[in-house]
């Protein structure tokens, strides 16, 4: 099926009411500059022309000059409303018409029917074919037809009778309008067929564009679906770029405050190592102490045990001192028994054998209680000697911690030591970090803006 | 169709119809002379009567040119009364009319108080009466169809002929010459119902 058979007469007059539609506004439009132009013209004209009607010497405004002005506002005022209000309408296309040659019958009428005004009905009808419009063409007409033949004819027809030359002179014009119409309708004619053929070239292109514009609109939907797709990966990008972005500031600041508190651990680690130093030079001086005491207290027990010892031989002593005691009592007991025997002459010897016994006595008192003083001796020096193992112990108990001590100080203060490096360690490592975040940081960002 | 449309249409056919009804409103007829040596006194057998500044006398002039310049004779063959009111100067009546006239050859007459014109029964500017070579009257009116407007009329074509036709031939002495009427279009001379005295002190 050939595709011109494909266009229906329908369409093809459908396409060229749509174009005449636009010529319709166009034509309207220009119009709008004529109508003022031409009211201008001829209100001039009828001011200059007859601007007073006479009687003797008296005169007054000419009828022209009011009549001009009010009747060409009058035919300006509706094409002109029409035109802005809906130029493409038949009222104003026809409005137009009428208008324009009431106008030229104004003119006609102001200029005393000059001749050379007559033009204007021609030129007024070839602007009208503007329109391209027989209907207006042929309003136009019979508006120019009506004007001759009720100026011309009717008037003096009506109150002076026929007038020949008139009625000739309007059919002359008359067929002067008619010869101009059948070439403007003819030129119409022409004209719309034109435009038909271009309204059928108009939709074959459309035809043959509706296909192309598929095919166009398939690539145009590829490509926008491609650009949306690119759109959203870009706009991940951008989002991924922008949290990594925020991460590496973030990690920025934490590594600054990293750096920060492994500053103030390493200050206080190296402070604290001091701590432990001092505690160990005090724990030192403890051990040395208790050292100190240990040694008294072994000097101490020592004694004790001397003095222990001593006092055993306290005893042996009184136990020689009793047994002489023993023997001067009983000396002084034989004494005694001789002096007696002696009377009188061993009076005095028996004073002193009694003296004797007391003594013995005495001294038998004296070692018992020496002896119990020395037990008491023995027994505050078991005790003593029981204290001071005791106290020893307990110092050397003590001592054996603070060595422990010193030795937990010394491990803590290596590991503080060992700690400080670290921390050292990690703020160089927070120094390299945060080079490496703000290299990110550039390069992330360069990639958000590349995106 | 709008409502205000016809309105329109009516409004445009009232306006017109008053410049139509203006425009074929004759002035006035004045009398007929039948005959009169006024013209032949004056040289000339086409003797119009002219209100200086009457617009309307600008077509009858047009058409009296027409009608010489078919009729081939000479300027002389018409004469133009200017009306002038009584006490006015002469420059009253100099303007586009009078120079029309004399660049046109006419004769140029002034006419105080229209005297002249209305010996001839002449009282409307731009009536023209035509006058053979025995003084008798063979055409009295206006020339143009209606106020102030060219074009061919009955009038002018009249006019025409007359002047066409050399003197002395009429074309049968034993038939009555007829006259031709038609209405005058134009400003009347003078306003006959004051008194000339009247007037020339409403000119002053």
């Amino acid at each position: 099926m050939n595709e011109a058979e494909s266009i229906s007469p329908a369409e093809i007059q459908e396409r060229t009411q749509q174009s005449l539609q636009g010529v319709w506004a166009r034509s309207s439009r220009i119009f709008r500059y004529v109508f003022p132009l031409q009211f201008v013209v001829v209100a001039t004209l009828a001011f200059i022309v007859t601007p007073n009607t006479w009687v003797g010497e008296t005169s007054e405004v000419h009828l022209h000059v009011w009549t001009s002005i009010g009747l060409g506002l009058l035919l300006c005022l509706v094409p002109m409303v029409l035109s802005f209000q809906a130029p493409d309408s038949a009222a104003c296309r026809h409005a137009t018409a009428i208008g324009q040659m009431a106008m030229a019958g104004l003119l006609v009428h102001v200029t005393g029917g000059r001749i050379e005004s007559h033009f204007h009905y021609f030129a007024v009808l070839a602007i009208l074919a503007f329109y391209r419009d027989y209907p207006v063409i042929l309003t136009a007409t019979v508006v120019a037809a009506g004007d001759h033949l009720v100026r011309g004819v009717f008037f003096p027809l009506s109150l002076y009778g026929l007038d020949q030359v008139s009625i000739w002179r309007v059919i002359e014009h008359a067929t002067h309008v008619v010869f101009e119409d059948v070439f403007l309708v003819l030129g119409i004619w022409y004209s719309r067929r034109e435009m038909d053929d271009a309204s059928r070239m108009q939709l074959l292109n459309e035809q043959v564009l509706a296909q192309s514009s598929q095919d166009r609109d398939h690539a145009r939907q590829e490509v926008a679906d491609a650009r949306s797709a690119s759109e959203k990966r870009e706009a991940e990008v951008a989002k991924l770029a922008s949290d990594i972005t925020g991460a590496v500031a973030d990690l920025d600041d934490r590594v600054r405050l990293t750096a920060e508190s492994a500053g103030s651990m390493r200050e206080t680690m190296l402070g604290f190592s001091s701590v432990l130093a001092s505690g160990g030079s005090a724990v030192d001086q403890t051990g040395q102490q208790l050292e100190n005491v240990v040694r008294a207290a072994q000097e101490a027990s020592a004694a004790i045990e001397d003095l222990a010892r001593e006092s055993a031989q306290i005893n042996d002593i009184t136990q020689l001192i009793n047994s002489i005691a023993e023997r001067t009592n009983l000396l002084s007991l034989n004494a005694s028994v001789e002096a007696s025997r002696a009377g009188d002459a061993g009076r005095g010897f028996a004073v002193v054998a009694n003296e004797v016994k007391q003594l013995s006595s005495a001294t038998v008192e004296s070692t018992r209680k020496i002896e119990e003083v020395a037990a008491s001796i023995r027994e505050l020096s078991q005790r003593a000697l029981a204290a001071v193992e005791q106290n020893r112990a307990q110092v050397d108990q003590t001592l054996a911690q603070s060595h422990e001590s010193r030795s937990s100080f010394e491990t803590a203060r290596s590991t503080v030591s060992e700690l400080v490096v670290m921390v050292q360690s990690v703020a160089d490592l927070n120094e390299q970090v945060q080079g490496m975040s703000a290299s990110i940081a550039q390069h992330v960002k360069s990639v958000a803006q590349s995106a | 169709m709008r409502w205000w449309f016809p309105l329109w249409i009516v409004a445009i056919l009232g306006g017109f119809g008053l410049l139509w009804s203006y425009g074929a409103s004759e002035g006035p007829r004045g009398t007929l002379v039948p005959e009169s040596s006024v013209p032949s006194e004056l040289g000339s057998r086409v003797v119009v009567a002219a209100h200086p500044h009457c617009p309307c006398t600008l077509a009858t002039f047009t058409e009296i040119e027409r009608a010489v310049a078919r009729a081939r004779v000479s300027g002389d063959d018409i004469t133009v009364l200017f009306f002038v009111p009584v006490g006015a100067d002469e420059s009253w009546a100099h303007g586009s009319l009078w120079n029309r006239a004399g660049r046109a050859g006419w004769r140029r007459r002034l006419d105080p108080d229209s005297r002249l014109a209305a010996e001839l029964g002449l009282e409307t500017s731009g009536h023209t009466v035509f006058y053979d070579e025995d003084g008798a009257l063979r055409f009295s009116g206006g020339v143009t169809a209606s106020r102030g407007h060219e074009g061919a009329n009955t009038g002018s074509v009249t006019l025409g002929d007359l002047l066409r036709r050399s003197p002395n031939s009429r074309p049968d002495a034993s038939v009555e010459p007829k006259c031709v009427v038609t209405p005058v279009f134009g400003c009347p001379l003078t306003d006959r119902s004051t008194s000339p005295a009247t007037r020339s002190e409403a000119l002053r």
